[in-house]
C-alpha cells in the first residue's frame, strides 16, 4: 500500500481553490492550524491541511458567513464553531481511478470564535485578534499571493505544544520551536487559562515520540534538521518553568 | 561471447577506461570503439571520472545494478550471461514456471520444438533445470541455484502497491510492499530521504519529504494492513483514519481477518470510536457486525501508549468492547478531521 497525497496537480488546484476562497475572508480571519504554521515557516514546512482553520469576533461572523455564502458555500455546526463547505469541482484533469474519491472531497473553512477548547477536557486557548501579524500564501498556479493574518508564532507555538500529540501537531511544534522565542511561549501558555496544565499533560508524550527512533516523530524532526538532545532540552526548560509557576 | 557482453563482463568487475579495454579484450579495437559507442548511447554504461582519467561503468539504476550482479556470478558459475539474457532463452525459462513438457512449452513460447529442446539443453548443462522424467520429457527449475533469484528479479512483473491518497500535503509518505519492491524503490529514492522501518535505515536526502517504507514478505491484502497498523500510535491516528475514508476496505474482510488474529475487539472498538467522530467513516451495522463476535477475553488496546494513562473518556467504550483502552482521543479526532 502506498499511502500518497493526490498527483500534484489535483493536490494544486485544490490548495488554490481553498486559497483563493480564504482571500475573500482574509481581512476578517484570523488563520490558524496548519495554514497559519505553513504561512509562518514557508515552504519548508511542507504540510498542507485540506480545511483552513480560522477564528474571528463574534460580531465579524455574520459578514463572514454571508461572504462565503454568496461564494457558494454551505454551513453546517461543527464542534468547533461553523464549518463553511463546498463541493470541490476540478480545473485539472482527474484519473478514472480517483475520480470517484475526488467526487466526495470537500472544500472547507472553519470558523469559530478565538476560545479554542481541547478535545474532552474544560481547557482552553484563547488566541488575541490583536497581537497578529501578517504573512502572505503563494498561490501554485495562479499569478499572485493571499496576504492573511496569523498569530505570532511564539502564540501558535504555545497553542500545539497542548494539542493532542499526534505527528501534525508534533511536527508543527517542532519547526515552530526552531524559530520562536522560547520565554515568550512560556509566558503565553501561563497567561492562557490554564492551557499550561495541557502542555504539561503533553510534553512527555512530546518528548516520547521524539525520542523513539522507530517513530515518524524522529524521522521528520531528523529530517528537518532539528537537532533532538537541543529540543528535547527546551521541551523539558518549559516543562520546568510551567511547573514551578 | 559477443563483443557489447565481454565489454559489460570486464566493467561489472570494476570501471575502466577505454584504452583498457581496448587493450584487455581480444577484439579489433575499431569493433571495440563501436560497441562502445552504442552501450553508451543506450544507457547500458556510462562514463565517470576517477583518478583524473575517464571510465566506464555500471549505472547505479535498479535494473543495471541487477544485471551487473547476474553478469558476475553467472560468469562465475560458468554459464554464459549473454545467451541466458536473449529474449528466447528468458521466454523459455519463463514457461518452465507453469509447464514442465516440451509439448507445453512450445505451445506457451510459440517456439519450434526444436529452439525449446535446444533451451532446456542450456538449461540443463548450466545445471538450472533437471530432468524428471526422459520419455516424455518432463523437466523442472532447480530452485536453489543462486542465479534463479537472480534472473527472478530481473524479469518478474512490478508488484502493483495499491495506491491511497489524501487530501493536503504531507512531509512523509509511506509505503507498505515486498522486498523486491523497496529494493527497487531504494534506487529509485536513495538521492532523496528514505527510512526503512524497524531496521535504523534513515539516509536524509535533497530537501523535501521522507518515504517511510515497510516491508513485508509477501503483498498484503488492505485489510490485513489495517489490522496491522492499528497496533501502533500513527496507524490509530493517522493511516487507519485515511484507509477507512478510501472506502476500499471491506469489512467483511476485515471482521474475518480481526476473529483470525485474536482482534475484534480493538478493531470493533476503533470503528465505534471513529463512527462516532464522524458517521461517514464506519456505518452502524458494522459496529453491531463486530460487536455480535466480540471475545470475552479482555485486550489492551494499545500497549505502546499505556505508559502515557488514560484521560477519562475511555470509560464509555472499555465497557462495550471489552478492552483497557490507551488512546488519544484528541489525536484521532484531528486526524478524522484531516479528511
Amino acid at each position: 500500500m502506498n499511502l500518497e497525497e493526490y498527483p500534484e496537480p489535483i493536490k494544486k488546484d485544490i490548495e488554490d481553490q481553498s486559497l483563493s476562497i480564504l482571500e475573500h475572508i482574509a481581512d476578517d480571519i484570523l488563520v490558524i492550524g496548519g495554514w497559519a504554521v505553513r504561512a509562518l515557516i514557508g515552504d519548508k514546512h511542507g504540510r498542507y491541511t485540506l480545511d483552513i482553520d480560522g477564528v474571528t469576533k463574534q460580531t465579524t461572523m455574520k459578514k463572514v458567513e454571508s461572504i462565503l455564502e454568496s461564494l457558494g458555500m454551505r454551513e453546517r455546526k461543527s464542534e468547533w464553531g461553523v464549518q463553511f463547505y463546498q463541493q470541490y469541482e476540478a480545473n485539472v484533469k482527474i484519473p478514472k481511478e480517483i475520480q470517484k474519491e475526488i467526487d466526495d472531497l470537500e472544500l472547507r473553512i472553519e470558523i469559530s470564535g478565538p476560545r479554542i477548547k481541547e478535545s474532552q477536557t474544560a481547557h482552553y486557548f484563547e488566541f488575541s485578534l490583536t497581537e497578529v501579524i501578517g504573512r502572505e500564501i503563494q498561490y501554485h498556479e495562479k499569478k499572485g499571493k493571499v496576504k492573511v493574518n496569523v498569530p505570532p508564532v511564539e502564540h501558535m507555538t504555545a497553542v500545539k505544544l497542548g494539542l493532542p500529540v499526534d505527528y501534525k501537531n508534533n511536527f508543527d511544534s517542532q519547526v515552530l520551536l526552531k524559530i520562536c522565542n522560547i520565554e515568550k511561549v512560556i509566558e503565553i501558555i501561563k497567561s492562557n487559562d490554564d492551557w499550561s496544565e495541557m502542555v504539561l499533560r503533553r510534553i512527555p508524550k512530546l518528548i516520547g515520540r521524539l525520542r523513539d527512533k522507530e517513530r515518524l516523530e524522529h524521522l521528520l524532526a531528523i529530517n528537518n534538521d532539528i537537532n533532538i538532545k537541543e529540543h528535547i532540552k527546551t521541551m523539558r526548560h518549559i516543562e520546568n518553568k510551567l511547573k514551578t509557576g | 561471447m559477443k563483443i557489447k557482453s565481454a565489454i559489460f563482463g570486464l566493467i561489472c568487475i570494476k570501471p575502466y577506461t577505454i584504452k583498457s579495454i581496448v587493450k584487455r579484450l581480444p577484439y579489433a579495437p575499431v569493433s571495440i570503439y563501436n560497441a562502445i559507442e552504442e552501450m553508451l548511447n543506450e544507457g547500458k554504461i556510462y562514463k565517470i571520472k576517477t583518478d583524473g582519467e575517464t571510465r566506464l561503468d555500471i549505472p547505479k539504476k535498479y535494473m543495471d545494478q541487477k544485471r551487473k550482479d547476474f553478469f558476475i556470478k553467472s560468469l562465475s558459475y560458468g554459464i554464459d550471461p549473454e545467451i541466458f539474457l536473449r529474449e528466447n532463452t528468458l521466454l523459455v525459462w519463463n514457461a518452465l514456471d507453469t509447464s514442465t513438457t516440451v509439448k507445453k512449452i512450445t505451445k506457451k513460447t510459440k517456439l519450434s520444438e526444436k529452439s525449446v529442446r535446444k533451451y532446456l539443453k542450456f538449461f540443463a548443462d548450466s545445471e538450472l533445470i533437471k530432468f524428471e522424467k526422459k520419455k516424455p520429457l518432463i523437466v523442472a527449475k532447480i530452485h536453489n541455484h543462486p542465479l534463479v533469484p537472480l534472473v527472478t528479479s530481473m524479469v518478474k512483473e512490478s508488484d502493483k502497491t495499491e495506491r491511497m491518497y489524501s487530501p493536503g500535503s504531507s512531509p512523509f509518505e509511506e509505503i507498505i510492499t515486498t522486498p523486491d519492491e523497496i529494493e527497487k524503490i531504494l534506487y529509485e529514492k536513495i538521492d532523496d530521504s528514505v527510512a526503512i522501518k524497524k531496521t535504523g535505515f534513515f539516509v536524509k536526502g535533497k530537501p523535501g519529504k521522507i518515504s517511510v517504507l515497510e516491508s513485508v514478505t509477501s503483498k498484503q491484502i488492505l485489510e490485513v494492513i489495517f489490522l496491522d497498523k492499528l497496533m501502533t500510535p500513527e496507524g490509530v491516528e493517522d493511516s487507519c483514519i485515511k484507509i477507512l475514508a478510501n472506502k476500499k476496505i471491506d469489512f467483511d474482510m476485515l471482521l474475518a481477518r480481526a476473529i483470525e488474529k485474536n482482534r475484534i475487539n480493538q478493531v470493533g472498538c476503533y470503528l465505534n470510536i471513529l463512527g462516532d467522530i464522524n458517521k461517514k467513516l464506519v456505518p452502524n451495522e458494522i459496529i453491531k457486525k463486530f460487536h455480535e463476535n466480540i471475545s470475552q477475553k479482555k485486550y489492551i488496546f494499545l500497549k505502546q501508549e499505556m505508559k502515557y494513562g488514560k484521560s477519562g473518556w475511555e470509560q464509555k467504550y472499555e465497557k462495550i468492547w471489552n478492552v483497557d483502552l490507551y488512546l488519544d482521543i484528541g489525536a484521532i479526532e484531528h486526524g478524522a478531521r484531516g479528511i
